[in-house]
């Protein structure tokens, strides 16, 4: 009985590190002056931390952190919320069960996951763009190639500091 | 089949359904959910506060790596001001005959009344067609959704969702901001927009603009009061280049906002005004 809950404890433990992760990321992503005073485009790394969760953690904790990252993004957008949150929410539960059946837990895995995700979600907000403001869809497009590649960087941190988190409980459940 | 029996797939349901539950609710509000609410509630005040240890670490170096320039600003700040003070003297005097002139004219101030709240940046977005910023005040100071956002300047936004204590702000520069606005010097009235191509350079766009418009470089911008959204003559920028537009039916200009929207800490939102005349 005892062993079991310390389980649960670590599991919280484990969930809320990934919760704090999430958030440092986007708040360091959206804070003015990290990359703004450069020019460059506010970077959006969640993508790839959700797809490291969920391979890590499966396709329920991947489809929860997935809804966390989507309010969190939510907050600064003025994306209808709800569309961001359902999109990292299935994204999250894909990478799962991806990394159960599909795909090892490596970098290289989250990385493409990540990158599918910014391309399938730039190529819906050129194609809105396009049709709504008449603007070119590849310039659209350019721009948002130019956020997918800031962000692997940081989602490549993401990457490691995720595994960190998981290899340090999952040796406390040993 | 077996897919969708499984625990998976009641999972997957239910966080469609929440969602698209958030979308309907967004939708028809046009406000944030009371789980963003309270996600922006927790996480605004921590963004304020990196983004001014940002701010504080950026100065800090900036203090030793800038320091030349920071002479030479000086030196040239110390020229403009002696320059400001001889023609403040002079607008003085301006000021003084143009209060007489209204008095005689029956005139009193455009604006009686404008309640301002003094809102700090807490965040500034920049995607791909977008620029917003995320203020730190919000409902429980009175912001409402639509509330004009300007600076000493003119303006800069408006509101376009509330949280208890944080706001966000579509800025002049979005693709999907557009207002009715007027050429100070002629009065012609003209569409402002935000602009794909220009949201990089930190632009907007004045639309449409029949090729007989007495437009010029250096023309400021206002709002046109239109509609009652944004207060009227309030500065949206500087006219800075003119152009035709592709059909050759029409001519567009390059308009430069009042202020750098990447440097901007500081705002004021509009939560109330009242035009007299």
């Amino acid at each position: 009985m005892r062993f079991s809950l310390s389980v649960d404890k670590r599991r919280v433990g484990k969930i809320l590190c990934y919760l704090l992760l999430l958030t440092a990321f986007y708040v360091l992503s959206d804070a003015r002056g990290v990359l703004y005073g450069m020019g460059l485009p506010t970077v959006n790394a969640l993508p790839f931390l959700v797809a490291a969760i969920a391979f890590f953690e499966g396709p329920y904790t991947g489809g929860c952190m997935g809804f966390y990252s989507g309010l969190l993004l939510s907050i600064s957008s003025s994306t209808m919320e709800g569309a961001e949150t359902l999109i990292l929410a299935l994204f999250g539960v894909l990478c799962g069960s991806a990394g159960v059946v599909l795909l090892r837990r490596i970098l290289p895995s989250v990385l493409a996951c990540g990158c599918a995700l910014l391309a399938v979600r730039g190529a819906i907000s050129a194609t809105y763009y396009t049709l709504f403001y008449s603007v070119p869809f590849l310039s659209v497009a350019a721009r948002y190639a130019q956020i997918l590649l800031l962000s692997l960087l940081p989602g490549a941190a993401g990457y490691f500091l995720v595994r960190a988190v998981y290899r340090r409980f999952s040796e406390d459940d040993i | 089949m077996k897919f969708f029996r499984s625990r998976l797939f009641a999972f997957v349901l239910a966080i469609a359904v929440l969602c698209v539950g958030l979308m309907i609710f967004s939708a028809y509000s046009g406000q944030p959910s009371i789980l963003s609410k309270l996600l922006g509630a927790a996480v605004t005040p921590v963004q304020q506060a990196v983004s001014d240890t940002i701010d504080g670490v950026r100065d800090f170096f900036g203090y030793f790596y800038r320091y030349a320039a920071l002479e030479e600003e000086n030196a040239r700040l110390k020229e403009e001001l002696e320059e400001y003070r001889k023609m403040e003297q002079k607008y003085l005097v301006a000021i003084n005959e143009n209060t007489e002139l209204r008095k005689l004219t029956g005139l009193v101030a455009k604006y009686s009344d404008f309640d301002f709240e003094l809102c700090q940046v807490s965040s500034v977005y920049r995607g791909a067609a977008q620029v917003g910023m995320v203020l730190s005040r919000g409902s429980a100071a009175g912001i409402a959704q639509g509330d004009a956002v300007m600076t000493d300047g003119g303006l800069i936004g408006y509101v376009s969702s509330v949280g208890v204590n944080y706001c966000e702000v579509v800025t002049v520069l979005d693709v999907s901001f557009k207002a009715e606005a007027k050429i100070s010097r002629t009065r012609e009235t003209v569409i402002a927009e935000g602009d794909f191509d220009l949201l990089s350079q930190g632009s907007l766009r004045l639309s449409y603009l029949p090729t007989d418009c007495n437009v010029q470089e250096g023309d400021l911008v206002e709002t046109s009061g239109y509609g009652g959204i944004y207060p009227p003559g309030l500065i949206l920028g500087t006219v800075r280049s003119l152009g035709l537009d592709a059909s050759g039916l029409t001519r567009y200009a390059v308009v430069e906002p009042v202020d750098d929207i990447t440097s901007l800490k500081w705002v004021y939102v509009v939560k109330d005004f009242e035009v007299v005349d």
